[in-house]
């Protein structure tokens, strides 16, 4: 079966390791991230005409982008870019590590994750950022770990992404 | 007698021209071996002008020429010397990857060579309990595991996880100390367990050893890694997340932690290492074999039960079934309205893709079904009862009198049917 790396990258706080956590069945404890900046989890997810096993890479953000190990992006596939639209200052970091993984990596593709959608009103809307990056990205997916809303939409795009780049 | 007088005594014209008649006809073979000679000439010249024909002129002589100047004296060699020197240092700075790459499966079996002849005495002879666990081939870039293997009853985790997290350990500790001569990680203790792990070019061996192993073994898991790479290099290098190119190395990995397996060593250790790995394939083979074997009697008995309990089913009435190939069919009749036998099918251990159904179509005669037949014609509501003993058709809970006509003269197509009564609600 064909395995992809992907990285889940983000400001701290912003959902990353609990998009992760609501989406698949994990053997290791969350405190990886935080001790040695990094979890595995992996899922099987059908894409249109095979499964794909993505073994995603839940790297540790702080709200300084220099806090990723890039060596930790080597090899990734493809990558989910996640933003909490009610803290604004994630916009900004989430564009210096889209930044970051384009030098490290050169283009991949990328879903782009506006998460929290539960408190939708205290959202704080970069538009500027918001369009840079929804252009360079796959899909932009409104989700919340909180209801499991969009999550599976999020890793079936990036399932896609690889299917398309198949065929 | 002059020439001309004799040839031609009409005029002096007639005359002159019968001399180059003549002139033309002695020289013609000078002529022909001037222009051949003018030929070659122009030949030579193209040669030696033209830097291509000149060039595959000389490489005709150069080899030999090398040889009779080496005999002769080291003036050539010396020449060369300096030029070669220089430009394998400019190749080994510019390109080191390549270099490195190209020279990975020779530097390994040199150096263990060297230090063996250096240490001339083994070390390790001192008598240690170990066993490999797992073996894991994980791609250098992404972590992502190309080839896993376990040894008989050893608990493991997902591999593909471990092997994700054995290279974010590798970049962890690689980044937290940030050397620029650091090429990996090579060993990770926790008790009695330990993980050996060798980078190669292209991809990494992890081991997880319980006990502790002697270093001949970690040589062994060098040489494996080596062998790896000469001997899957296109797989390696074109590997974009598809492990299957790698199947066959489960085999390679199984024997290879048999054979660094203390215990197992001790009763095998006097065998050849030809006979150790002929006769660990034919173990292989041997297991292989009555696996099969073993897996085609089961299904054989999965099959013969599942076409006698579709032979029972009413509606279905089976006439043959065979197997052939790994293909099965079941061929008969059934009714329409009877259980489909794919839905039975799906109940077995059989693969659904495998068996094909030849069924053609049949009314059942028996009353069950007729009365399915009645029911799905007469459509009765909720509440409605319908019994049928193979003559008389008995409707109960009836409360439309349209219906119960409509069900009454709808009941005369049915050639089973001799009589139908209707029994009140409320009785």
């Amino acid at each position: 079966m064909l395995q992809k790396k992907v990285c889940m990258l983000g400001s701290f706080a912003v959902g990353k390791t609990s998009l992760v956590r609501q989406y698949v069945d994990s053997i290791f404890s969350d405190n990886y991230v935080t001790t040695i900046g990094v979890k595995i989890d992996k899922k099987i997810v059908a894409a249109k005409d095979k499964d794909i096993t993505l073994i995603l890479w839940d790297v540790y953000g702080e709200d300084s982008h220099q806090s990723v190990v890039p060596s930790y992006l080597r090899g990734t596939a493809a990558f989910i870019l996640v933003i909490d639209p009610s803290r604004p200052a994630t916009f900004e970091s989430a564009l210096k590590l889209y930044e970051l993984a384009l030098k490290t990596l050169g283009p991949k593709p990328f879903v782009l994750v506006l998460n929290k959608s539960d408190i939708k009103s205290e959202w704080e809307i970069n538009d500027v950022i918001l369009a840079k990056l929804s252009e360079a990205a796959v899909e932009t997916i409104e989700t919340s770990a909180k209801t499991d809303t969009g999550v599976d939409d999020v890793f079936q795009a990036i399932a896609n992404s690889f299917s398309q780049a198949a065929t | 007698m002059h020439a001309d007088e004799f040839l031609s005594a009409d005029s002096p014209s007639a005359v002159k021209e019968d001399i180059e008649k003549l002139r033309a006809i002695l020289n013609q073979p000078e002529r022909n071996q001037l222009k051949l000679i003018q030929a070659q000439l122009d030949a030579l010249e193209f040669r030696v002008v033209d830097t291509e024909t000149r060039a595959a002129d000389t490489s005709e002589v150069l080899v030999k020429a090398t040889q009779i100047s080496n005999k002769r004296d080291d003036q050539y060699s010396n020449t060369l010397n300096p030029i070669v020197v220089q430009q394998f240092q400019t190749s080994s700075r510019e390109n080191p990857e390549i270099m490195a790459e190209a020279l990975f499966p020779i530097l390994g079996p040199a150096i263990r060579k060297m230090i063996t002849s250096m240490l001339s005495r083994d070390t390790n002879k001192a008598k240690r309990t170990y066993k490999f666990e797992q073996l894991f081939l994980i791609e250098k870039e992404s972590g992502l595991p190309i080839c896993h293997a376990k040894s008989g009853l050893s608990e493991a985790q997902d591999a593909d996880m471990v092997s994700g997290m054995l290279s974010a350990i590798q970049s962890f500790v690689q980044d937290a100390f940030s050397t620029q001569e650091f090429d990996g990680l090579n060993t990770l203790q926790l008790g009695d367990l330990s993980v050996w792990i060798e980078w190669g070019p292209e991809a990494v061996i992890a081991a997880v050893i319980r006990g502790v192993a002697p270093e001949s073994a970690r040589t062994a898991l060098q040489q494996l890694l080596e062998d790896i790479h000469s001997d899957y290099a296109p797989q390696l290098t074109a590997y974009e997340g598809d492990a299957e190119p790698f199947e066959p190395l489960k085999n390679d990995f199984a024997l290879f932690m048999d054979n660094h397996d203390s215990r197992l060593i001790n009763r095998v250790k006097k065998l050849p290492l030809a006979l150790r790995k002929k006769l660990a394939y034919m173990s292989i083979a041997l297991v292989v074999a009555v696996a099969l074997l073993l897996n085609n009697q089961l299904d054989k008995r999965t099959w013969n039960n599942y076409v006698a309990k579709l032979d029972t089913q009413s509606g279905i009435v089976v006439t043959g079934s065979e197997r052939s190939n790994g293909l099965y069919t079941v061929r008969g009749l059934k009714d329409p309205l009877a259980i489909d036998p794919a839905v039975l099918l799906a109940n077995t251990s059989l693969d659904a893709e495998k068996v094909m159904f030849e069924f053609e179509p049949y009314t059942a005669m028996n009353t069950d079904f007729t009365l399915k037949r009645i029911k799905s014609v007469l459509i009765p509501s909720a509440g409605v009862d319908m019994d049928f003993d193979g003559s008389i058709l008995r409707i109960t809970g009836a409360k439309s009198t349209s219906w119960i006509a409509e069900a009454k003269r709808l009941s005369q197509q049915f050639p089973e049917v001799s009589q139908v009564i209707v029994t009140p609600i409320n009785k």
